[in-house]
């Protein structure tokens, strides 16, 4: 059996607005998280992501419900100790100070979590992550990705347990994300991950969470995720005749079995809901100059946006 | 229960937050001497009005504050002067932690946050230390006095490091959760401070407003410490205007200050948390 080492139960949290009333970033979320487990939380800006992930990790209190990590309760302040230090967190490529060097920043958080023989572990992180030249210069010094190399360097020093890794490699070139993104997958560990990057998460994740203004609208596997898409077949063509176009969106529209048609500039997008429907089409299609037919697969992106 | 271990534990950590921000203070070396020359310089016109006014008559304020003394009163005010910065020395740092979110991973790490306070306290007290120590040097090169007074002044300085770094603390909260009540609150400290007869003597307030003045502990901080040097050089002078109420309020405020300041910090951090960023 899974052990589960992340759950919330009915987890609310509310803010106080200026003019009087409250505004409400989390309703009601009920989420659980195995050992070992990489978990994506997905939603658009402002959907509750790092409210959820700031609760988590123990710095503010939810309004209402609450959550257990290794099975201890994050409301009660006894507990705080015992949670903090199995939890990493990293936001972006913050929580490390651009005035110091690199190598200092380690040493202080090495130091404030009371690790041992700091230096050696240090020294293999750094290299493990490509930074390790880097770390007697400052930080501000640092490239976007060199700072998010030394973000996760901070947290895997601390040697948690779970990491929380909010928006861990926005902004990063496709060579270093791949890197990044390889190690993760190899850390094994249990992960709690926010991002709107669709194909990181496509990479890392076991299961996801969509969050929408303050709600879960769904938690699954990404396979099943993408079955969600899979009662409509998308085909999309090429026409560029600009006479014709009027005229195949017409015909086209007048075909029962066609769900949904969108046309931008040369590019057409249909649904369809069965493949029998197939032949006929393309007896239609072929009417017509078009070019570069194909079946697009459905993608998280698009998931995203049914779901949000 | 505080064990050798624990307390070796506690010492590092406290440790590692003083050298942590220390090292961020002096990041840029140019930026830090001018923050240490800076407040001398602010010495420059009232030495020119202090001495004007004395070339007219010697005894021209009344009190304590004669031609022989007033240079000695200027640095030392100059001293608690750039004491006072300590309050805007927090509120910075507490905001840059904000904005840089470095505060968060220091709260999240499991160390006793009564630690992390006096890591920041450590460190504000000594990177203003660098200017104190050169005043203090100054007035003792110019005025100076037996070991006993030297160093009951210098304990006096620290009580008042003590207690603008609990105000600073305040200030550093309020930065954290809200920041118009921190300038709002910055304001009034420093107009409070700015009326505690810092550099001139009460005698220059109509009479109908000294009990006023007296309320304001700060009043008695400042006017000990300019009091117990020049007692070093001149007893008779000086010792009749020290009273029992100066060691008192000195005493309890800076005891009960630092404390207060310590419950309010993690109290409102605690219920408020970060906000704005």
């Amino acid at each position: 059996m899974n052990e589960k080492i992340i759950e919330t139960f009915n987890l609310s949290k509310e803010y106080k607005l200026k003019s009087g009333g409250k505004i409400s970033a989390l309703n009601n979320i009920n989420i659980s998280i195995n050992k070992g487990e990489i978990f994506g939380l997905l939603g658009p800006n402002g959907a509750g992501k790092t409210t959820l992930v700031s609760i988590l990790s123990t710095l503010i209190q939810p309004t209402s419900g609450y959550a257990n990590i290794y099975g201890f309760d994050i409301r009660k302040k006894s507990n705080a100790k015992r949670i903090k230090r199995r939890i990493g967190l990293m936001l972006g490529d913050e929580m490390v100070y651009y005035r110091m060097t690199g190598f200092d920043n380690l040493k202080f958080f090495a130091r404030i979590y009371r690790i041992n023989s700091y230096n050696k572990k240090i020294k293999e992180i750094t290299s493990n992550l490509g930074i390790h030249d880097k770390l007697g210069e400052y930080v501000s010094n640092y490239s976007r990705g060199q700072k998010l190399r030394l973000a996760l360097s901070r947290v895997l020093l601390i040697d948690a347990d779970i990491l929380i890794l909010d928006e861990p490699l926005l902004g990063l070139d496709p060579k270093t994300t791949r890197y990044l993104v390889k190690f993760l997958l190899e850390l094994n560990k249990t992960i709690l991950l926010t991002s709107h990057q669709m194909h990181i998460v496509r990479q890392l994740c076991d299961r996801i969470a969509f969050l929408n203004q303050g709600n879960i609208i769904k938690i699954d596997t990404q396979e099943n995720y993408l079955k969600l898409l899979s009662e409509f077949i998308r085909i999309s063509f090429e026409l560029p005749d600009k006479t014709k176009r009027n005229e195949i969106e017409k015909e086209l529209r007048s075909l029962n079995y066609i769900n949904n048609i969108d046309n931008k500039k040369n590019e057409f997008i249909i649904s369809i809901s069965d493949y029998k429907f197939y032949p006929d089409l393309l007896t239609c299609l072929g009417k017509y100059p078009v070019q570069k037919v194909k079946e697009i697969e459905p993608t998280l992106d698009d998931v995203f946006i049914k779901l949000s | 229960m505080l064990t050798l271990k624990n307390l070796k534990t506690n010492l590092i950590q406290i440790y590692s937050l003083t050298v942590k921000d220390l090292k961020l203070s002096t990041r840029y070396k140019l930026e830090f001497v001018v923050e240490c020359i800076a407040p001398l310089l602010a010495l420059f016109f009232p030495y020119i009005i202090f001495n004007t006014l004395f070339n007219i008559k010697n005894n021209i304020f009344g009190g304590y504050y004669s031609k022989e003394n007033f240079t000695l009163f200027l640095l030392l005010g100059n001293c608690v002067t750039v004491l006072i910065f300590l309050l805007w020395y927090y509120q910075d740092l507490f905001y840059d932690e904000k904005t840089w979110k470095t505060l968060n991973a220091i709260m999240i790490a499991p160390i006793n946050k009564v630690n992390i306070l006096l890591g920041y306290l450590i460190a504000g007290i000594i990177s203003k230390s660098i200017p104190i120590i050169f005043i203090l040097t100054l007035c003792f090169f110019l005025y100076p006095i037996s070991l006993p007074f030297l160093l009951l002044s210098i304990i006096i300085v620290l009580c008042i490091s003590l207690t603008f770094a609990s105000m600073g603390f305040v200030l550093g909260v309020f930065e954290i959760v809200n920041e118009d009540i921190s300038a709002s609150l910055s304001v009034g400290i420093s107009f409070i401070s700015l009326v505690s007869c810092l550099y001139y003597p009460i005698d220059i307030f109509p009479k109908e407003i000294h009990f006023i003045i007296k309320l304001n502990p700060l009043y008695y901080y400042f006017d000990l410490l300019r009091l117990i040097w020049w007692a070093g050089i001149n007893y008779e002078d000086a010792w009749g205007f020290i009273t029992i109420y100066h060691f008192i309020v000195l005493a309890t405020f800076t005891v009960i200050s630092p404390l207060i300041a310590s419950y309010f910090f993690l109290k409102v951090y605690s219920k408020y948390g970060t906000s704005g960023y």
